[in-house]
């Protein structure tokens, strides 16, 4: 009973899953060259033209068949505000609703996401896909956040008829690219939206991909990876930010009760 | 004394008979199957003399004794879904109520009838979420057959916006499932990922929430319709028709 026993504790211990992780960095995917988590200060003079461009790939546990969409989200925190600045209302009707760019395509070139590290859920041009952005919600809107918060939503989505196959961990999968620009800062002759400068916090929290294996009531689920698997990006910074971003999430037991 | 009772006794058979007769053309809900969704859609652009292959549902009428009831009539009622707009237009044996918001047919042989609802919703302009637009929650699609309620149905509606005045035909009005349709779409879904009522006329899924895996399904939708096995006519006949979707 007890060789059983210790048996049984050995394979369960071999076969707790590989981490699936969340990777988010600037200028380039993580872990292809130039790309970086560390601090990034925004050119908020106006007339500058800056951008800046934040990349997202995750890993999977293990090879997953049948992927057609991930929803993700993504926490700001404004370090040192009692609410969410001008510049950072980046949501439709906000002051600086233009002022944000995303794509889910890599783009042919591998110059900045490496093809090692970015295999593609959708086509290099994005064809065959749909989504965007789907809400950028702000202070008390946020769950459990608070006013000095935001939180962009994403979704990205291959037809149901067209789903996929994507490799596990170490091969990571190309998300999204984010471009946030500075022409929007006060005397830029754009909208004049203050807190260009603000330290802020980014972390990509929660990353749920739907595959078409439908399970127990009707729901596709096939990974819930967020930022707290060891080795997910946490938040990187702008501007010097010292803060962390820690939002509430919904856990796999979540996710799952909502679909019974 | 012994006629009487020859009488009474010939009366009661009868009526036990009647009674018989009558319960078994009663529709009995326990007996009876119908769908947990009702998909609502438009006509396909390639052949507008039909809808949408997906739209289509069977609703099977039984009675206590789970024998199947021909001729029932059977109702789909959607007054209470207050997002959904009916096409007038009368498909196949269907008979659309636009007073009662009501699509009737009659059961064949074997209890059954299909049926394929047009329409379209009155979601032109969702708000920022993560408020949502207003609009029918689970189960506001009633099913009856003879009158009595077989169950309820959450509606999804294809064509987010088709019903929103001016009402007309081609790429410049919103009848019919299109490209414009999407932007809408992503916004339910945003408003589902923040935890915004449900609604569900964007449950393309079918499984009580909206999120990722609805748009992958409604961009099947989508590539359908602009392929033109779609929705793509939504109300409509051709060109030359006005889109005649009930009040």
């Amino acid at each position: 009973m007890k060789k059983l026993l210790l048996i049984c504790a050995a394979v369960m211990a071999f076969a707790v899953p590989a981490h699936a992780q969340l990777f988010m960095a600037w200028n380039a995917c993580d872990g292809t060259a130039g790309s970086s988590t560390a601090n990034m200060d925004f050119d908020c003079t106006p007339g500058s033209g800056f951008a800046a461009d934040l990349y997202g790939t995750f890993g999977l546990p293990a090879s997953t068949p049948g992927v057609v969409a991930i929803d993700g989200i993504i926490d700001l925190a404004f370090q040192g505000q009692t609410d969410v600045p001008a510049f950072w209302h980046l949501e439709t009707g906000g002051c600086n609703s233009s002022g944000i760019g995303y794509t889910f395509a890599r783009g042919t070139a591998t110059t900045f996401c490496a093809t090692t590290n970015s295999v593609l859920f959708c086509g290099s041009t994005g064809s065959g896909c749909g989504g965007g952005v789907t809400a950028y919600i702000n202070g008390s809107q946020v769950p459990l956040g608070g006013p000095n918060r935001a939180r962009l939503l994403f979704t990205n989505a291959r037809p149901a008829t067209s789903p996929v196959t994507l490799p596990g961990m170490p091969t990571r999968v190309f998300c999204f690219h984010i471009t946030f620009i500075t022409d929007n800062t006060p005397g830029s002759g754009g909208a004049d939206c203050a807190g260009c400068e603000t330290p802020t916090a980014f972390c990509w929290n929660q990353a749920v991909v739907f595959n078409n294996t439908v399970q127990a009531g009707g729901e596709g689920l096939a990974a819930l990876i967020d930022s707290a698997t060891p080795g997910s990006t946490g938040s990187i910074p702008n501007n010097g930010a010292l803060i962390s971003v820690t939002a509430s999430k919904k856990s796999w037991g979540q996710l799952k009760s909502l679909y019974r | 004394m012994t006629g009487l009772v020859r009488k009474a006794t010939l009366l009661g058979v009868c009526g036990l008979i009647f009674a018989g007769v009558a319960s078994a053309s009663v529709p009995d809900p326990t007996k009876s199957s119908v769908p947990l969704f009702v998909k609502v859609g438009g006509k396909q652009t390639t052949n507008p003399a039909l809808a949408h292959g997906s739209l289509a549902f069977t609703v099977t009428v039984r009675d206590f004794g789970n024998n199947p009831i021909a001729g029932a009539n059977v109702e789909i009622n959607f007054q209470n879904c207050t997002d959904t707009r009916l096409c007038s237009f009368n498909l196949g044996a269907q008979t659309v109520d636009c007073n009662n918001r009501a699509v009737r047919a009659t059961t064949n042989a074997a209890g059954q009838v299909t049926f394929s609802i047009l329409g379209g919703s009155t979601n032109s302009t969702p708000p920022a979420p993560p408020a949502v637009a207003a609009g029918a929650g689970a189960g506001c699609v009633r099913i009856f057959a003879e009158g009595i309620q077989l169950g309820v149905a959450t509606a999804v509606l294809y064509d987010q916006d088709g019903a929103v005045p001016p009402l007309g035909v081609g790429p410049a009005f919103r009848n019919g499932v299109k490209g414009s349709d999407l932007p809408i779409v992503l916004t339910e879904i945003g408003a589902g990922n923040s935890g915004a009522p449900y609604r569900g006329r964007s449950d393309y899924t079918a499984d009580g929430s909206v999120n990722g895996f609805d748009l992958a399904a409604f961009l099947v939708i989508l590539g359908e319709s602009n392929g033109g096995s779609g929705s793509g006519n939504g109300c409509s006949d051709n060109t030359a028709v006005a889109v005649p979707y009930c009040p």
